[in-house]
């Protein structure tokens, strides 16, 4: 496997209190890597750790195979946007951007207003910074992480506080980042359900420990997805799908829930039709991330 | 290094901050101006040893040494300027969280304090030298009596007050630094810059005489006649002697030689504490933000 990313053991210790705990994750190339967690679970420390802004008390990590910390070019590999984004309230977006620039000794402000570009603040001028709306901001914060043109992007919280429009421009411009440009992103944010439409892996961290990493399949196969089938004769319908192979079948208020081959709904409705039993219903349905989450970490929803 | 320092320079041009401490810098140069002709015009006939008083620098005649030291040491805003750009050179990156944009770039730290000290040294010395020419050439035209004298007293002064002014400013950059607080680092900075400081150092200075037995009326002379311009000192140790701040207040051009080396010995010390004190800082490698 291609790891832009692993830790090993990394640990962040606070006089007693270990803010994270042996933590060892392993993001893929091209990954969007969700973490989640609740307030406190060591989301931030961690990503702190790994942009170079925290220093593991134990543990360490790796970026491409080496060492991220004692190996300096690896730093600039990575572009970070730890919770809000730090800028220059009287600057315009542009001369945030030119700030960081020199400091990395990038002249080409072309590429600067590319970046704005990317993210829509193409329009923004004379602007300064402090006029910004919330979801200007994170994404002014996101144009600041990609001017050293990092190959992981580390993104903490970026859609807290976000209304639903700044929510989908924030997907759009992971989605681009992901799939148009190659960056892999490690991203966190309590808002699982939002989480789980971008992310492909995910690290469920609690208390300063990671309790599971997962990939997308293999986490939703564990929130109890399924086809949920009502018909107009359920006692033969059961025999039809025995006959078809279906093991692992469930019967529950009416309904027989399927827990395997879950992209054969349309070859189930035309055996059924077959037989002259009608389908009244069938959907593909599953818990809810959260529902797993909670169960995982002993919590509750607070609905 | 460059980069960075570079990219301090460029934030403080672009600082709303600078734009107002120059507007004050204006403003505190007119009104200093207007005091100065008050002082070496004299159009009031005030006596000659209130005007030297008032001078703060013996000597006679409007003449450039005495010009410097009344526009940039005798009067405070100056410094106090400086030290509050200082302390909001510092904090810039800190307070508004932009240090995680590129703090975790860098491997080596102490870059970040020195790229930061070198941005600073670079814009005060600018202001400073602007300044003090400034006032040299507006007193030129405007003062009938200003003489082109005593210039070797001129660049002594010249260059002593800018090492020292800049070892003051560097010491209000560690504290700053430790506290990571424009606020912190305000307020102690302002305390050494307008010489509030200085009364507690006196006081220190007659406490030791007081116990190692000394004679009180000259320790008070020589901790307390600096500030008025008398020279003469009775060669005791006073503490007041080595503190930046009070070095820095009661330094003018006629001191003896030793007392001049003394002062820089004492300046280059200060600047070098404070820097390795802001390496062993930077050394922490946790950033807050």
């Amino acid at each position: 496997m291609d790891f832009i990313l692993t830790t090993n053991a990394i640990t962040k210790q606070y006089g007693s209190y270990k803010a994270c705990n042996e933590v060892s994750i392993h993001v893929e190339r091209g990954d969007i890597y969700g973490l989640i967690g609740r307030n406190g679970a060591g989301k931030t420390t961690l990503m702190k750790m790994i942009g170079g802004l925290a220093h593991p008390t134990s543990g360490s990590f790796e970026v491409r195979g080496r060492n991220g910390e004692t190996t300096s070019q690896m730093l600039p590999k990575i572009g970070i946007l730890i919770e809000a984004p730090g800028l220059y309230p009287n600057m315009t977006a542009f001369q945030n951007l030119k700030t960081k620039a020199i400091a990395l000794g990038i002249k080409d402000d072309e590429f600067l207003r590319g970046l704005l570009k990317e993210v829509g603040l193409e329009n923004t001028a004379k602007k300064k910074a402090k006029q910004f709306s919330l979801g200007m901001k994170q994404r002014l914060g996101i144009a600041m992480a990609l001017v050293s043109q990092p190959e992981l992007l580390i993104l903490d919280e970026p859609i807290n506080g976000l209304d639903p429009q700044g929510i989908a421009e924030m997907r759009q411009i992971l989605h681009h980042l992901s799939v148009d440009r190659g960056i892999t992103i490690l991203i966190s944010s309590h808002i699982l359900d939002e989480l789980s439409k971008v992310a492909t892996r995910f690290g469920i961290i609690h208390e300063g420990r990671l309790l599971e990493e997962a990939s997308k399949d293999e986490l939703l196969s564990r929130c109890n997805e399924r086809l949920e089938l009502r018909t107009s004769d359920m006692s033969r319908t059961l025999d039809i799908l025995h006959t078809m192979g279906f093991s692992k079948l469930e019967v529950a208020d009416d309904k027989i829930k399927i827990f395997e081959r879950l992209n054969e709904g349309g070859a189930i409705t035309v055996a059924l039709a077959k037989e002259n039993i009608m389908t009244n219903e069938i959907s593909r349905k599953s818990e809810e991330l959260e529902d797993y989450y909670f169960q995982l970490t002993g919590g509750q929803k607070n609905d | 290094m460059s980069n960075l320092f570079r990219m301090h320079i460029y934030r403080a041009l672009k600082a709303k901050s600078t734009k107002v401490i120059g507007i004050l810098l204006g403003v505190f140069f007119a009104i200093t101006l207007i005091l100065a002709y008050v002082v070496f015009e004299n159009p009031f006939d005030i006596p000659g040893d209130v005007l030297d008083v008032l001078v703060g620098v013996k000597g006679k005649g409007t003449v450039p040494f005495r010009i410097h030291s009344f526009f940039t040491q005798m009067n405070s805003p100056f410094i106090i300027l400086m030290t509050i750009f200082t302390v909001l050179l510092v904090t810039s990156d800190f307070s508004r969280g932009y240090v995680k944009n590129i703090y975790g770039m860098f491997q080596d730290k102490s870059k970040f304090v020195f790229a930061k000290w070198s941005a600073m040294v670079v814009s005060v010395s600018t202001i400073y030298v602007a300044y003090s020419l400034l006032s040299l050439g507006v007193t030129a035209i405007c003062f009938k009596s200003f003489e082109m004298e005593c210039m070797d007293l001129f660049f002594k002064s010249f260059i002593v007050e800018y090492i020292l002014l800049i070892a003051l400013l560097t010491l209000v950059f560690m504290i700053t630094s430790l506290f990571k607080s424009a606020s912190g680092g305000m307020v102690i900075g302002l305390i050494m810059a307008s010489g509030m400081m200085q009364s507690i150092e006196h006081l220190l200075d007659l406490i030791i005489a007081k116990i190692t037995g000394q004679n009180l009326a000259d320790a008070a002379m020589d901790t307390l006649g600096g500030t008025i311009g008398i020279t003469e000192k009775s060669g005791a140790f006073r503490l007041s002697n080595y503190c930046i701040d009070n070095v820095f207040l009661t330094y003018h051009a006629n001191m003896d030689y030793a007392d001049t080396v003394r002062s820089i010995i004492v300046a280059i010390a200060w600047t070098a504490f404070a820097l390795a004190i802001c390496t062993l800082l930077a050394k922490k490698k946790d950033v807050r933000c």
